[in-house]
């Protein structure tokens, strides 16, 4: 059925951290969310998705990954050819909304906070992990320690082997990231998940 | 993409569009949208642009929705029951005496050419050896104007088509001003075509080899028909009544003792190959089809239309209409294929177009196109 409010994020991980995000604020159900094959395809099948019947309110969720001017760029260039004009030229740190007349609101979260340079999900998690957890540190020392050849993931995602590092030691160990906000393991009140559901909250007019 | 008979269409202040803008068409258009929003509306905006506004057509239009209101009083000058009728064709029902804003109909990229419909004040003037002549009264003339009378006028660009008067009901009804010549189209209503309207586009179409096609769509239903025929005596008030001859069967049997699909069937591909280099129209094409032949209909529609240069209309409201649609759209991969959704937002009715690409897009993605 149409959904007047929709969330398309990269994919199923980031769908299950939202999920249990708007969980625990008590707004899972006002909006769907669509997990796509990537960034690449979210991109590329956007101006179809803006075109959904009774679409009113669209949110997209992406990583910087290793450029946010990058990625910031090619969704503000697919948005253009949707006939958005209102577009500023960086993203807002407090997440991006852009309205434009006889179009649906578009919201814009750039993974992990809209302003480092670089990032992804993983390092957005690790901003809900608690500031007194002393085993944080040593899976991350755990992960850099790692001798180059011996180093199966590219670094890029050093961020991802840390968050599931760090995981695998929690009380229930390897859970996913999403349950593990239902778990309490990360903390779903932390600064950077507040300003995140603040977001959501105002796109979707909660 | 060869040129098509309309690459684009606007239709002003026609029945419940203020301004509806398409800025491109493909080859075959499925327009879609709830009830209401105007789906059939264009299907007659179309036909009125092909037959360039033809009166009889308009009335017809108008007897079709029991719009064609006859005036219960005969009082002389009563103006407002002379525009009864016809105020249905304008947008808002406004009052066209006072109005002056013409109906306007045709491409976007041709703004000379559209086809315009207007309700005028004219005087009556007794011209050169008796005849009367009807003057258009500029709309600061007609107040003070010596019984001035109402007029239905019909343009195209700047070459007037007619001039109908509005206070001749009877006359009106009597005399059948001459059909201009316009656009080759077919109109197929929701409850199909009639017996004598099947039996002139059969006429039109036995012993060529369009015929074929007739039969290669009849086949889409039930793969052992072998011919098809009209039989019957159509004087003396008798119908001619589709047959067809059946595999390994004796005799011929009626058409419709196959399903009341088969019948649609045959009305939908006579329409088509009646429709060449003109306009095909179908008021919600899925009606009497059963959802699993809908791809193979459409997939034929694509065909024998892009052959004989045929533009096709069609509305629908079914999602398995739709899908066949995309499935057969997909296939085709020639960009003919354009889906138009109507909705309204804020009392203004608009358009969203998919075409090839974003129809497959929307297939993968489950992206509600309705």
């Amino acid at each position: 059925m149409a959904d007047k409010n929709l969330l398309l994020v990269e994919g199923s991980a980031d769908s299950h951290v939202v999920y249990h995000l708007a969980q625990h604020y008590h707004i899972q159900g006002r909006f769907a969310i669509r997990p796509k094959e990537g960034v690449e395809q979210l991109i590329a099948t956007l101006d179809v998705e803006l075109l959904a019947s009774g679409l009113e309110r669209l949110g997209i969720v992406v990583d910087a990954d290793t450029d946010l001017a990058a990625r910031w760029q090619s969704l503000r260039d697919a948005l253009i050819r949707a006939g958005y004009t209102g577009l500023p030229a960086d993203p807002t740190p407090q997440g991006t909304i852009v309205r434009q007349d006889g179009l649906p609101v578009v919201g814009i979260w750039i993974m992990p906070d809209n302003t480092l340079p670089a990032g992804m999900l993983e390092h957005f998690v690790g901003f809900l992990v608690p500031e007194e957890d002393r085993l944080w540190g040593r899976a991350g020392k755990c992960v850099e320690d790692i001798p180059e050849p011996d180093r199966r993931f590219p670094i890029q995602h050093q961020a991802k082997a840390h968050v599931h590092t760090w995981l695998a030691w929690q009380e229930e160990p390897g859970k996913p990231m999403g349950q593990a906000i239902t778990k309490r393991y990360l903390d779903a009140d932390a600064l950077h998940a507040r300003q995140f559901v603040e977001w959501l909250c105002q796109l979707f007019e909660l | 993409m060869e040129t098509l008979m309309l690459d684009s269409l606007v239709i002003r202040r026609f029945r419940a569009f203020r301004q509806l803008q398409i800025p491109r068409l493909g080859r075959v258009n499925l327009i879609t949208g709830k009830n209401n929003v105007g789906k059939s509306c264009v299907l007659e905006a179309l036909w009125l642009y092909a037959r360039r506004g033809s009166p009889s057509l308009i009335w017809q239009l108008l007897g079709a929705r029991d719009e064609s209101v006859r005036p219960y009083t005969r009082a002389e000058g009563d103006t407002e029951e002379q525009t009864l009728a016809i105020k249905y064709l304008f947008y808002g029902r406004k009052d066209v005496r006072e109005s002056f804003e013409a109906i306007e109909i045709g491409s976007l990229n041709f703004p000379k050419d559209l086809l315009s419909i207007t309700v005028g004040w004219y005087a009556v003037q007794v011209g050169e050896g008796g005849r009367r002549e009807f003057v258009l009264l500029q709309p600061e003339e007609y107040h003070t104007a010596e019984n001035p009378t109402l007029g239905l006028r019909i343009q195209v660009g700047t070459q007037e088509m007619s001039v109908q008067r509005l206070d001749w009901y009877i006359e009106r009804r009597l005399t059948r001003p001459p059909e201009p010549k316009g656009i080759q189209s077919v109109f197929v209503p929701a409850d199909g075509l009639d017996y004598s309207q099947i039996g002139s586009l059969w006429d039109a179409v036995a012993l060529t080899p369009l015929e074929e096609d007739v039969l290669a769509s009849l086949r889409i239903i039930t793969p052992e028909v072998e011919r098809v025929n009209l039989v019957g005596d159509q004087d003396f008030g008798h119908r001619r009544i589709p047959t067809v001859k059946i595999a390994k069967q004796e005799g011929p049997l009626p058409l419709r003792s196959l399903g009341e699909g088969m019948n649609r069937m045959f009305g939908l591909a006579l329409a088509l190959v009646n429709a060449k280099d003109g306009l095909l129209l179908i008021d919600e094409v899925e009606s009497g089809l059963h959802y699993s032949i809908q791809p193979d209909l459409w997939r034929l529609i694509f065909q024998v239309a892009r052959r004989l240069n045929v533009q096709v209309f069609a509305t629908t409201h079914s999602w398995d209409c739709i899908a066949a649609f995309q499935k057969a759209a997909q296939e085709d991969q020639k960009d003919q294929g354009l889906l138009i959704r109507l909705s309204e937002k804020a009392g203004e009715i608009t358009a969203t177009l998919f075409d090839e690409r974003m129809l497959s897009i929307a297939t993968r993605e489950q992206i509600e196109v309705r």
